[in-house]
Order: structure tokens, then sequence, then C-alpha cells
């Protein structure tokens, strides 16, 4: 809500190949936020407005060390965009550096920006003029779009799991807790103080385990995700090896296979990419002898996995056999129904062109390339040999376009993403870390006293679990009371 | 009798009874017209008032000048505070009550009330002109005119009775449905739904082997539910535990085929917190038995209701159930449990002061909101009698917030995320829980009842006294030290109470002694100290977006940017502040900040006009 006056903090450069990235700051508490890692040359404190610091980012503990040169730019409210303290932190353009600066500012006491939340503060203080005001919503809801679409990006595959599993752990023993209260006239399984402690003690333990790794996540967020999709045997793991410049994937000349996601970095021109060869996509799954099951549900894993890698991806490279392509593009109306539907910016590339009729070069290529731009849906269209490396500048060259033209602002939000993300985990961690010190019976001096009377205070346990979900859930979705109400209902034998 | 009112309310039951009573305290000329005055405040359920979250509704209804907690007390045989062992926060009282006296009872309070007549007819149409409410057309007396009106017909809505496979038209056990009423309302553009719930076989005590069952009796110490009872002493009847076996359950599993259930006879939803007893056997087919709870319905008389084994499945099998039933063996049935269908109104129609949003004056309480519960109903007629009372003297509504009360949650819930199964309290849909006991309902809700003219002088002095109380305990706690602690640091510990304190101290003692409401409720503070300001913190978080105020009428069409499934919710439930907005099932934060800036927007241009 912008009528909230606490301290915000948001990446607002775009990451990836920058040789500087830009933290804001805007609120009361801003520049002590920034003392936390911002080591000027002179004070702080008496900064006038619109001057600069310059100085060093200092993380001296935690994960990551570091000590680099900074500066730091002080707009004095009310003389600044939000009417608030605003201050600008310029440091080196590494995510990883980036992602730890702001979680250090949280742990100072910033709270991670909402989409578009420092547009709506400039609103709200009068900055921007009424005919603005319909951008700003613009801006909001595409910034609300963006860091889901981000969000779904970083948490898709392992992490939203362990998030979703946890939640659903947490509303499980919240249900429990709260079947003890209001149905403890009823036939219901007790809970002890000893197993809901334990339980507690486990998910902590899970929640700062997760926010751990979740840093890691950072690390490969700055690259942009290419995925290499195509059906079997069209040399996307050739290509992959050629792009990544590396013999990672095998490479055979049986269909197939490649099952699992493989993922390699590499660089254009300074820009980092990371690049996923994925499973060929097959309708063939229905072809299968009716008796081999086995091989069934295998294809039918290795093609979900390709669909969720292309979901969070946001280059994708279509490959086809420039060959088989040539002598019928019908052949090739999946590949087409799936230009048709992705979201991401995608390239055409004919792979094999060293097999045409006189090569890659020649007139045939040519055609092949002609006839794809008509079917490509506007993506741009290469022909390329993986196996000589034709084309393959030209592909890359092709790659850096393809992006250019695209929005490229997804950059910005992942560190800060991160960051919220985290913030939600430490959330999380230190109710349970309280839920737990709840259940420990006989702690006289140890945390807040449980009630007179009580067997070992639920609702006391309640209000802890309920905060943990409402921190995870503000990455994956909101848990309300009626859903556990619904658990309650669908696993206990309730009502009299 | 006169031909024109302030304010009519059409339904005898717990919500029209709260709701007639405020609206004539308040000064309104009020009917209350109800098909017969023999049969107000009936438990058509079992003969309990309270429970979770329940009894702290009765408290705040108490807490308002309303009736439920003194009748209730005037008419208990048995009173229990559920969940004694546990947090002060979730503990309930309940009470068995005598069903007939408390009835009785209420008439009574009824035809003593000022400014309060009881109209013996039936409700046919509501009567608007202008697009507001003008009166009813009754079926004998002719047409009433008010300024408002308040409808509370419970399950009488088109009310369709269920016992095998036998179906009827019925409100109640011998009472006659109303269906002109469900036709009205849908002329007034109204949407309505369908809902359903059961009772259970009622039993002849005489019948009963009462030694073979497991035997529970009341409190030792009472925990009434009025503010105005200051002790209360009454001989109490036990009530008694019998279970289902396996015989029970194969027999009905036997006959399931003829289940209005389970046969398709009934199509709408019931309660999933009171399921029929052949629900539980089809849901929960691994437990061996379920309890069953023998609640006698008064003092006098022998009937006595089997709660748990609510069921329409066929008189034969009902009785044949029954009495596999160990204790049971020779029980008689005195009336068959049945099921019943009837219309309701989902409340998402309803602004927050429970007024139609398409018919100004026109007021709905209770079960027409697909809410369930006689306390439910009571909580909703006392602030439909409120709210109606002040439209008709051109005041601003009432209503409570989620902070201050279970009655401001519940409505809060039921308007601004509808009813989808009958709906009922429970204290984990409070997310201010621990603010919200039953021990502090006069200090949430007094003062404002007493603002609005509902809670009279001697009610206000007794709360007076207890704060006046309350501050010289909790000052005394602070000044009274052992060693290097003070009282209050040491009654923190878990182990330590009030009582034990105050044995230390002759202060004290009689502080605590002289009003132990007040001492209670210092010790509950104190116990509760780091929690209780916690939630506070969150209050303040909510009351600040509720503050934000969306402006009435607000076209939603005109709003850029808007999602259009946030357009549509919004432009259906109408929420009247960014708080409201935010809890509407589906909505975003995004979506709630692009109305703001919206609001921000045309309040901006209003004061560009305006200068």
């Amino acid at each position: 809500m912008i009528c909230d006056t606490d301290t915000i903090v948001a990446v607002s450069s775009p990451l990836g190949s920058a040789a500087r990235a830009i933290v804001r700051l805007s609120g009361p508490e801003a520049v002590r936020c920034a003392a936390a890692v911002f080591v000027p040359d002179r004070p702080l404190g008496d900064a006038e407005t619109y001057t600069s610091r310059n100085g060093a980012v200092a993380l001296s503990s935690g994960p990551l060390r570091a000590d680099v040169p900074a500066s730091l730019l002080v707009m004095r409210g009310p003389r600044s965009y939000t009417r608030e303290d605003v201050l600008e932190l310029h440091l080196p353009g590494s995510p990883a550096l980036v992602a730890e600066t702001v979680a250090r500012l949280c742990a100072a006491g910033a709270r991670p920006a909402s989409p578009g939340e420092f547009t709506a503060r400039a609103f709200a203080a009068g900055r921007l003029d009424l005919a603005q005001a319909e951008a700003v919503m613009a801006v909001i809801n595409a910034a609300g779009r963006r860091e889901l679409a981000a969000a779904s990006r970083l948490l898709s595959g392992e992490l939203s799991e362990c998030i979703e599993s946890l939640v659903d752990r947490l509303r499980r023993l919240l249900a429990r807790a709260e079947l003890a209260i209001d149905f403890s006239d009823q036939q219901v399984p007790v809970l002890s103080a000893a197993e809901a402690g334990a339980e507690a003690a486990r998910l902590r333990d899970e929640v700062v385990a997760l926010a751990r790794r979740s840093r890691d996540v950072t690390h490969v967020d700055g690259d942009v995700r290419v995925a290499l999709v195509g059906r079997p045997n069209v040399g996307k793991s050739s290509l992959f090896n050629r792009l990544a410049g590396a013999e990672r994937a095998i490479v055979t000349e049986v269909a197939g296979t490649t099952r699992d996601e493989l993922r390699q970095r590499f660089t254009i021109d300074g820009t980092p990419f990371v690049l996923s060869d994925t499973a060929g996509l097959t309708e063939a799954v229905a072809d299968l002898a009716p008796g081999d099951d086995a091989r069934r549900r295998l294809h039918a894993a290795a093609h979900a996995r390709t669909l969720a890698v292309l979901a969070r991806s946001e280059l994708v490279l279509a490959v086809v056999d420039a060959a088989r392509w040539t002598a019928d593009p019908s052949s090739h109306d999946d590949v087409e129904r799936l230009l048709a539907t992705l979201a991401a910016p995608t390239v055409l590339v004919l792979n094999k062109c060293d097999l045409l009729p006189l090569g890659s070069g020649g007139p045939v290529a040519d055609g092949a390339v002609a006839s794809a731009r008509e079917t490509s849906h506007g993506a741009p269209v290469v022909a390329v040999s993986a196996r000589t490396g034709e084309g393959l500048d030209a592909l890359r060259a092709a790659v850096l376009r393809t992006l250019r033209r695209g929005d490229l602002d997804r950059a910005a939000d992942g560190p800060a993403v991160v960051a919220r993300h985290r913030q939600c985990m430490e959330t999380a961690a230190e109710a349970l870390e309280r839920a737990t010190l709840l259940c420990r019976p006989g702690d006289d001096d140890a945390g807040p006293a449980p009630c007179p009377g009580a067997d070992h205070g639920e609702e006391l346990l309640a209000l802890e679990l309920r905060e943990a979900i409402d921190a995870l859930g503000l990455i994956t979705g909101r848990s309300s009371p009626e859903d556990v109400l619904n658990d309650i209902f669908a696993g206990f034998c309730i009502g009299k | 009798m006169k031909h024109s009112y302030d304010i009519i309310v059409a339904g005898g039951g717990h919500a029209g009874c709260e709701a007639a009573l405020a609206a004539a305290r308040l000064g309104a000329r009020t009917a209350l017209v109800t098909l017969s005055p023999e049969t107000v405040a009936q438990m058509s359920c079992n003969p309990a008032i309270g429970g979770l979250a329940k009894g702290q509704v009765v408290r705040e209804v108490d807490a308002l000048g309303g009736a439920m907690g003194l009748v209730a007390d005037q008419t208990a045989i048995q009173f229990r505070l559920l969940n004694r062992s546990k947090g002060p926060a979730v503990r309930g009282p309940r009470c068995q009550s005598d069903r007939d006296a408390y009835a009785r009872a209420m008439l009574t309070r009824l035809r003593e009330q000022e400014n309060l007549d009881i109209v013996a007819d039936e409700a046919m149409r509501v009567l608007v002109a202008d697009g507001r409410v003008c009166g009813i057309a009754t079926a004998v007396t002719g047409d009433l005119a008010a300024r408002a009106v308040i409808l509370t017909p419970g399950t009488f809505l088109n009310g369709r009775m269920h016992c095998g496979e036998r179906v009827w038209p019925g409100g109640r056990v011998n009472e006659p449905p109303s269906t002109a009423l469900s036709a009205s309302l849908r002329d007034l553009g109204l949407e309505l739904g369908r809902l359903k719930t059961g009772t259970p076989p009622r039993l002849d005590r005489r019948t009963i082997d009462f030694d073979r069952l497991q035997r529970q009796d009341g409190d030792g110490d009472i925990v009434p539910f009025s503010f105005l009872t200051v002790r209360l002493r009454i001989d109490q009847t036990p009530c008694f535990i019998a279970y289902t076996n396996e015989r029970v359950h194969q027999l009905l599993r036997d006959n399931l085929h003829r289940a209005p259930l389970y046969s398709g006879q009934i199509e709408s939803t019931g309660p999933r917190y009171c399921p029929s007893i052949e629900t539980k056997i089809v849901r929960f087919a691994d437990h061996d038995r379920h309890q069953v709870f023998l609640e006698p319905e008064g003092r006098d008389t022998d009937w006595v209701y089997a709660n748990g084994i609510s069921t329409s499945v066929p008189a034969d099998v009902q009785l044949a159930m029954v009495r596999a039933i160990e204790g049971l063996e020779r029980a008689e049935i005195l009336r068959f449990g049945y099921a019943i269908e009837y219309d309701f109104v989902p409340p998402t129609q309803l602004t927050s002061d429970l007024q139609v949003k398409r018919v100004p004056g026109l007021f709905l309480a209770g079960q027409i909101n697909g809410t369930s519960g006689y306390e439910e109903a009571a909580g909703q007629g006392l602030m439909a009698g409120l709210n109606a009372a002040r439209y008709v003297a051109r005041q601003e509504s009432v209503v409570l917030g989620r902070d201050q009360a279970y009655i401001g949650v519940m409505i809060d819930d039921l308007v601004t995320k509808g009813a989808e199964e009958p709906y009922r309290l429970f204290t984990s849909l409070a997310e201010y829980r621990l603010l919200l006991r039953y021990d502090n309902a006069d200090r949430r809700l007094t003062p404002l009842g007493h603002e609005m003219g509902l809670v009279d002088e001697p009610r206000r002095r007794l709360l007076n006294e207890k704060l006046a109380a309350m501050e010289r305990i909790a000052a005394a706690l602070a000044a009274c030290r052992d060693g290097s602690k003070s009282f209050a640091e040491l009654l923190r510990r878990p182990e330590m109470t009030l009582t034990e304190l105050a044995g230390r101290n002759a202060d004290l003692a009689r502080l605590t002694a002289a009003l132990p409401l007040a001492a209670e409720q210092v010790e509950i503070e104190v116990k509760y100290a780091g929690y209780l300001e916690r939630q506070a913190r969150q209050v303040e978080g909510f009351r600040r977006r509720e503050l934000r105020r969306i402006p009435d009428g607000l076209d939603y069409a005109s709003v850029p940017q808007l999602r259009h499934e946030a357009r549509e919710k919004f432009a259906r439930i109408r929420p009247t502040s960014l708080g409201q907005a935010a809890r509407i099932p589906g909505i975003g934060h995004s979506d709630v900040t692009v109305l703001e800036i919206h609001i921000e927007r045309l309040r901006r241009r209003q004061g560009h006009s305006l200068s």
C-alpha cells in the first residue's frame, strides 16, 4: 500500500553484462540502512542533498565477503523522487554481489520494494501529475506480472517444489493445532507438544537450508536462460556442444539420447547465457508399444521436463533438420505450433545444412531459409551446421539481436525477487524458531510464557505457524484460514 | 395495532428477536412479524447455546446490550467452559438450555420491550417504492408500511424437508414454509442459492439406559454468558455419551440407496463441520465408532437430543440404527431426524451493514445470509437492528472490524467471500484471535454500544468499575516486589498464578477478591503480554488499510489498467476499503495498488475542482 512509510530497497538497473549496478533506497531509514553496507570516505550523516560519496561496499561476514569500490548518491527528501530520503548505491554489476548487498540492506531494516512501489510513492508524494497516473498504473501492473514471471522462473523446479511442500507441511501442522482448539470437544487426535515441537524444528531447519540454497539461484539468475528445443535427433545436443564450447552432451545417432535437461554457461560478446539442452519433443508417446509402460513413463517424464524448461526460458532456439524441412515443410506442423505458442522470443535454427544438396551456403539452403521465414511467426531464421560450425556466428548474432529487441528488464528482477524471497524465508524461520521454543517444556525464562493452564499454548503455536505460512505464502501465493479449515474437514471426522 | 412502523422485522428466530429488540431499544417503532408468536426463539437444532467462537459471540451480543446471554443464563440447565485447559483466548462458554424455557423467556422480553409490537402474520412480499423499501405485504393484516425491513426467515425460505423417500414443503416440523417471500426477493433482482442442514432423531428419556452410558457433568464453577450475571447457582443436569458401532454403520451402508443425501434427492450443500451420520460412515469408513451426545432438551421434558447422528434416512432405518447403539436398545424416537433444504441470499449481495446493495432499507440477517447457528444469527440480528435504526434516523452505519469482534469477522467474511456452505464461526477464522476473547468482550464493545444507545447506564457503569479495578490490580502488581522482581514479572512465569501472588500480599488479595472478573482479565493480559503487543501491531496495519476508503459507487469500468478478473470482482463485491478489496479471493497485490492510485487520482482531481 502506498501509504506505507517504511524504507524500501530495489535494484533499479538491468544486470547481466552491465558494468555497474544501481541499488536504490527510499524512506526515513535509508541513510541508516545504507551505512550497513557502505563505508564512505567522509561521514554520511551530513551529506547534503544531491551530493555523492565515494567509498566501498564492504561485506565482511556471511557467505560472500567483498570490499569493492562503490559510490553513493544522496537525495534528501523532500527534494527527491519520492519526497523521502532516496539513496542510490552504484556498485560493480555482479549479480551475486548485488543480491548480497540487497540482502544486507534488508537485514538492516529495509524492505524489498513491491513491483512499482518507487513510482507509486512518487505519485503519492505528488511528484507525478494526473496525466501520468495511468502510466504509473500500467507500470505497476506490468511490474506485477513481470515479478510473477521472474518468480516462476526462479522457482520452477526444485525450489518451488520445496516451498510448496514446506507450506503444505506447515498447514498440516497448523491444521492439527487448530483441530485441537476448535474441535477439542470431539474425538480428534491429540497433538503433543513433543510432536509439534519436533516438526516445527524440522521445518525450521528446512526453511533455513532452503534460504541458504536460494543464494545459489541468484548466481545463475544474472544469466539469460536459453533453451534448445526440437524433435528428436535434429542435432540439438551437437548445437549445445558448439555453443557451449564443451563436449558435455552425449551425441549419438540414436534419437532420444538426451533425457534430462543439461545446462552450460557461455557468453556472447560478454553477455552471459545459460544454455539448456532438452529431450526431443515428440508426440510418439502414444505410438509406443502398449506393453512398454516403463518406456512410456520415461518419455512422458522427459516431455514434461522439456515443457518446464521452456516455460522458464527467456529465449528459445527451435531446431529443425534442414533436409527434412526442405523435403516436406508440412511435416513440421508441431514445431510451427510450438513457435506460435511460445511466450519467449524464438530463433528458428535450420540445422544439418551441410547435408543439403550444394551445402549450407548454396541456393537450396537459401530457399529453405526463405520458406521457413514464411512460417516462423516472425522469428528470425538461421541456417547452420553444428557439425562443421558453419552459420554459428550468424546464430550468435541473431541471439543478441533478438534479445535486444525483446525486453530484458527481467534481469533487474532476478536478484530483487531473490532478496524478497530470502527475507520471507528468514521471517518464516524466525517464527518457526519461536514455535519450537513454545513447545519446549519447562524452560522458565526462555521466551514468552505460555498461558495459565494451557496444554502447550496451541493458539500461540498457531500464531507462529501462521506467520511462517504467510511469509512463505508471499513467495508462492497466499494461504487463507479457509484453506486450513479445508484441510481439517478433509482429514478428520468432525461434527456432532 | 398500528399499520405504519419505522422498522419491520419478519421472522421470530434468534436473528429476528435480537434485531427487533435492538431496533426498539434505539427508539424505532418496531414490529416483529412472525407466523406464530408461540414459536419465537426456537432451538430447532441442539438445545445448547455457545461453544468455541460461538460463546465469544454470545458475550459480544451481551456486551452490546443484546438479550441472548441473559436469556441463556436464565434458562440454562448445564454450563461448561470449553477449552478450559487451553489458553484463555480460545476458551468458549457453552450451556445446555431448557428449550421451552428459553423460548418463553425470550417471548417475555419481546412483550415487555417498549416500542415493539408482535404481529402474528406471514410476510409475503417486500414492498418497494422509488427504489427504497417501504414496507411488507402480509397474508392477513394487509400492507404494513415501514422505512426499513429486516428479513430473518431462517430455514423457512422455500423450505423443503426430507425424511427418507418422504419429501414435503416445510420450515420446521409441522410448520409451513414461506414460498411467497422467496419469489418476492427474486422479483427484486436478488440472486438466491440453496443450502441444506439436518437434525438428528429426538429420543424419549424414559427409554434410555443411562447406566450404560458415559456421564458428562457441568462445571463446578459456572462461567455465565452475561456480564450482568454476577453469580449463578443452578442445579445442573448431566449429558450422556453413547457410541455408534459397526452394526450401526453396516445398517446405514445397507440402506444408503434410501438416504436422500445419496439417492440424489438432496442436491444442495450441507455443512462439512456438521455432517450427517450417513456422510460420516461414507467419508470416514475407517472409523469404527462415532460419539453421540445425548442432551436433555429441558428440566421437565422427556425429550433428549441425540447430537452426532443427524440424519435423513427413512424412519425405519433411524429406529433400527438407534436401537443398535449400546444403551439405546429400548429407545423410542419422539421425532425422527430430517434434512431441510432452504433458499438463501448469497451474502456478497449485501454491504457490511447487512443491507441489500440494490434495495436500500432492506436488511437481512441469519440463515438467509448463508450462516448456521443461533449465535451467528443473533450477532447478525443485533447488527441489522442497529443499522436499520440508524438508517431510519439517517445516521451512518456501524460496522464492527475484524479486530473488534467475532461478529465483525463473520460479517466481513460473508459480504466479502460469500458462503459456499452454511457458514459458522471458528476461532481459527479470526486473525486477531488473542484479542477477541470471551473475557474482554465488554471492554471491546460496551463503550461502542453505549455510544450507539444500545447499552444502558448500569451496564456501562459496571464496565467502568471493572476497568478501574483492573488498573488498581495492575498497579499493585507493578508495585509489589519479591526480591529483585515485581509481581508482574513473576506472573509472567508459566506456573505462577495471580491467586498465589494474592496469597503473598493482603492488598492484592483484597483487590482481586473485590472484582474477580477484573483480576482474571489482568492475569490473562499479563500472561499474553508479548503476544498481545504483536497482535496490536498487526491490527495497526490492518486498520490503516481499512481506513483507506473506496468512494461509493466507484465506476470500475473507468479504472484503466485493472485486470478483467479484478474489475469484475470489485464491481460485484463493491468493497468499501482497500483492506476489504485485498481480502476478496483471487485479488492480488498489484490489483489493489492500481485501484489505490486511481482513487488517489480521483481525490486530487476533486481537490483541483474545489480550489
